[in-house]
C-alpha cells in the first residue's frame, strides 16, 4: 500500500478487495445473527458504519498519546463508549429496531472488524485517511449484510423489507412458494455464508486472472 | 530459644560433622533432649546454607534471604517496567503524590483498567519490603516504591542492559485515566438526552398493548408492580372497564411475555403477546388470533379439555396456558381498585360463553338507590324463572343467571357497583317475558307486585 491511499483506493479496498467479511473472514457472529431480514441488516449495518467511523477518528487522533502498552484496553474502552452511545440513541428513536436488533448491537464493541481496523490502520495514520477506511470497511460489511440478508429472507419467508417488527413487506414469492425456514435459522444462514463467500471469491480470481491477462497482453503489445 | 539454637550451633563446630553427637544432647536437661534432638535434625540441611557469620537468627535470615529474591525477580521481570529514565527522576515529588492519589480514585471510577490493576498491585507488594528498609524519607509506602524502584534501577550492576526510555506506571495509567473520564462524560450526555425518551417508549408499549386487549379504553395506568407479575388498569371515561395482568412464562426458545386482559367479571377478554422468540413458522403461531381467541372465559384451561394446542408446539401452547391459568389464579377485587384510584366499575357486557353474566347477582346486594326492588327481585326470579322454565330455553343469559344467588359459584365478585339501568331492564324483562303466557295463573298477584315495583322503580 502506498503512503497516502487516495479515497478512491481505499474505497475499493474497503468494499471489494479487502471485504472484512468474505475476504478477512471478520465479525462472523454478528452477520449469522442480525440477517434474518433486510431491515435487520442495513439497521445493523448503519450502526456498525456510525461505530467504526468514529472510533477510528478518535483512535486516530489520540494516537500518539495512548501508550503502547495499553493500547488494547484503550481502544476497547473509546469503542465500548461509543457502541453504548449508538445503542442509547437507537433504543430512544428506533425503539423496533432495538427490539429486533436486541442483543447484537452491544456485541459491536467485540466485533473483530472494528479492533482489526484499530489495531491495524487508525493506530498508525492520520484521521482522514482513518475514516475514509472506516466507511470503506463499514461500506463493505453492509453490503456483505444485506447481500446475505436477501437471500435468507426471500427464500426463507418469501417477503422481502419486512418492517423491524416483523410486520409488512413485499410479498415478492406468492402463495405457490413453500417458504424454506431453514434459511432463516442458524443452520441457513451458515449454507448461504459459505455459498457466497464462494461465489465472491471466484469473482475475485477471475478478475485478477482478466486484469493480469490484460497487463501482459499490454506488455506484449509496448514490446 | 536462642540459647538453644547457639548450642546446637556450636556443637558442630565443635564435632567437625554434621550431627549433633549424642553426649552433647544428654549434657543439656532431660526433658529437652528429645525437642533438641529432633531440632538438630531439622538443622542438619540448614547449616550448609547459613553462614556461620550472620548465623545470629535463622527466621531473620530466612526473611532477607526471600527479600533479596523477591527484589531479584522483580527487578529481573519487571525491569521494563521499573526502569526509568534519569530525567524522570527528577519530577517533583509532590506532583507524584497527586498522581498516585488521583490515579488511585479514578483507578476505582471503571472497571476496564482492571486489566492494568493486578500487575500495578503486585509490583508494590515486593518492592514494599526493600522499599521500607532502606527508605525512611516518605511515609507512604505507596509512594515510596517508585523512588525505591528508582534506587534499584541505579544500583543494579553494570550485568543488567543500558535502560531504554521507558514509561513510568504513571505514563501508562494517565492517558488511560484521561480517555476514560471523557468517555464517561460522552455517555453520561447521550443518556441525559435519551433518558425520558426511552422511558416514554417503554411506557407508551405496554399502553399500547393495554388497548389492543381493551379497544373501548382510553386510558391506562399500572396499578401494582410485585416481582413477578404486572397490573395495569384499563380506563374509560373514567370507569374501570378491565385490567391487564403481565406476566412472563419459559417458553421454548426463551421467556414469553404477554399481557392478559380480564374484564371486569374475571374473565379472559384477550391476549397480548409482548415479545417472545419461538421457532419461526412454529411455535410464532402463537401470536396469530386464531391461537389467541382460544383462550376465552374464567375456567382454567387445560389443554385437551377445554382448549387445543398449536400441533408442533407443545410447549409454546402449554407455556401460553400456564400463564393464563396464573393470572386468572391473582385475586382481584376491582371495586377496591377502582375506589383506589378514584373510580366506577363498568360492568362487562356479556360475554359469548356458557359462564353465565352473574348481572343479576348485584340485584340483591346494591345499596341504598332500589331498596324496594332488591327485596322484591328474588321473589319475582324465583318464581319467574320456576314458571317460565320452558320459555327460559330461547331466551338467554338473564334467566339462568337468577338463579345464581343461590349457588355461589368460585369466580363471584363480592360487590360489583351497577348502573341502575341494567337493574332496571333486568327487572322489566322477566315480567315482560312471563306476563303473557300466565295472566291466567295464580300468580297474577305476583305479577303485579313486581310490576308495582317495576313501576316505581321507574324515574
Amino acid at each position: 500500500m502506498s503512503e497516502k491511499p487516495s479515497f478512491i483506493r481505499q474505497m475499493k479496498d474497503g468494499i471489494l478487495t479487502n471485504n472484512p467479511v468474505f475476504v478477512q473472514f471478520l465479525g462472523m457472529c454478528s452477520i449469522l445473527a442480525v440477517t434474518t431480514s433486510v431491515t435487520n441488516a442495513i439497521g445493523m449495518g448503519i450502526s456498525f458504519t456510525a461505530v467504526l467511523i468514529f472510533s477510528n477518528l478518535f483512535i486516530s487522533l489520540l494516537r500518539h498519546i495512548i501508550p503502547k502498552q495499553v493500547r488494547i484496553a484503550a481502544y476497547i474502552l473509546i469503542i465500548s463508549g461509543f457502541v453504548t452511545a449508538v445503542e442509547l440513541l437507537v433504543r430512544a428513536y428506533f425503539p423496533a429496531l432495538d427490539k429486533s436488533l436486541g442483543l447484537f448491537i452491544p456485541l459491536i464493541v467485540v466485533n473483530c472488524i472494528i479492533l482489526a481496523r484499530a489495531e491495524s490502520f487508525a493506530s498508525k495514520n492520520a484521521p482522514l485517511p482513518s475514516i475514509i477506511d472506516g466507511l470503506a470497511s463499514g461500506i463493505g460489511y453492509t453490503l456483505a449484510l444485506i447481500a446475505l440478508a436477501f437471500i435468507r429472507e426471500l427464500l426463507g419467508t418469501g417477503i422481502l423489507f419486512a418492517a423491524a417488527d416483523g410486520t409488512g413487506g413485499l410479498r415478492v414469492l406468492g402463495d405457490w412458494y413453500p417458504p424454506a425456514t431453514i434459511f432463516i435459522m442458524p443452520a441457513g444462514a451458515f449454507l448461504t455464508l459459505g455459498f457466497l463467500c464462494a461465489a465472491f471469491n471466484k469473482c475475485r480470481t477471475l478478475v485478477k486472472a482478466k486484469k493480469l491477462k490484460s497487463a501482459e497482453a499490454a506488455k506484449e503489445a509496448t514490446v | 530459644m536462642e540459647e538453644k539454637n547457639k548450642k546446637i550451633a556450636d556443637a558442630p563446630a565443635a564435632d567437625e560433622k554434621n550431627t549433633v553427637s549424642p553426649e552433647e544432647v544428654d549434657s543439656s536437661v532431660s526433658d529437652e533432649a528429645a525437642a533438641q534432638a529432633e531440632f538438630a535434625f531439622l538443622l542438619e540441611g540448614a547449616e550448609e546454607r547459613v553462614s556461620p557469620k550472620k548465623a545470629d537468627d535463622d527466621f531473620s535470615l530466612l526473611i532477607k534471604d526471600a527479600a533479596e529474591k523477591a527484589e531479584a525477580a522483580v527487578h529481573g521481570e519487571f525491569a521494563f517496567i521499573m526502569e526509568e529514565t534519569p530525567e524522570e527522576e527528577e519530577e517533583p515529588k509532590e506532583q507524584k503524590q497527586e498522581e498516585s492519589k488521583s490515579s488511585k480514585k479514578a483507578s476505582k471510577k471503571t472497571s476496564k483498567k482492571s486489566a492494568k490493576k493486578p500487575p500495578e498491585e503486585t509490583l508494590e507488594k515486593p518492592a514494599e519490603e526493600p522499599a521500607k528498609i532502606p527508605d525512611e524519607k516518605s511515609a507512604d509506602p505507596k509512594e515510596s516504591a517508585p523512588s525505591a524502584k528508582e534506587d534499584t534501577a541505579s544500583e543494579s550492576p553494570a550485568a543488567e542492559p543500558a535502560p531504554k526510555k521507558e514509561k513510568s506506571i504513571l505514563g501508562i495509567c494517565l492517558p488511560l485515566v484521561f480517555i476514560c473520564m471523557a468517555v464517561a462524560l460522552m455517555l453520561s450526555a447521550v443518556n441525559l438526552l435519551t433518558k425520558d425518551i426511552i422511558a416514554a417508549n417503554a411506557a407508551a408499549e405496554k399502553q399500547n398493548a393495554v388497548f389492543a386487549i381493551f379497544p373501548e379504553a382510553d386510558g391506562a395506568s399500572l396499578y401494582e408492580k410485585t416481582g413477578t407479575e404486572e397490573v395495569y388498569l384499563a380506563l374509560r371515561n373514567n370507569e374501570l372497564v378491565g385490567c391487564c395482568i403481565g406476566l412472563s412464562e419459559n417458553g421454548f426458545g426463551g421467556a414469553i411475555s404477554l399481557l392478559v386482559g380480564l374484564d371486569t367479571n374475571g374473565a379472559v377478554s384477550g391476549i397480548e403477546i409482548i415479545s417472545m422468540s419461538e421457532t419461526p413458522g412454529i411455535g410464532s403461531k402463537a401470536k396469530n388470533d386464531s391461537f389467541l381467541s382460544r383462550y376465552k372465559g374464567s375456567e382454567p384451561f387445560v389443554i385437551g379439555e377445554n382448549l387445543d394446542a398449536i400441533s408442533g408446539a407443545t410447549i409454546t401452547s402449554r407455556a401460553i396456558t400456564r400463564a393464563v391459568n396464573r393470572a386468572l389464579e391473582i385475586p382481584l377485587d376491582f371495586t377496591k381498585m377502582a375506589s383506589g384510584m378514584g373510580l366506577s366499575v363498568h360492568t362487562a357486557a356479556e360475554t359469548k360463553t356458557a359462564e353465565p353474566v352473574p348481572e343479576e347477582k348485584p340485584a340483591e346486594t346494591t345499596a341504598a338507590p332500589v331498596p324496594a326492588e332488591t327485596t322484591a327481585a328474588p321473589e319475582t326470579t324465583e318464581t319467574t324463572a320456576a314458571a317460565a322454565a320452558p320459555a327460559e330455553t330461547t331466551t338467554a343469559v338473564p334467566a339462568p343467571a337468577s338463579v345464581q344467588p343461590i349457588s355461589h359459584t368460585k369466580n363471584t365478585n363480592p360487590v360489583q357497583l351497577v348502573s341502575e339501568e341494567t337493574v332496571y331492564t333486568a327487572e322489566t324483562e322477566q315480567p315482560a317475558e312471563t306476563e303473557i303466557p300466565e295472566t291466567d295463573t295464580p300468580e297474577k298477584t305476583t305479577t303485579a307486585e313486581s310490576t308495582a315495583a317495576a313501576e316505581t322503580a321507574n324515574p
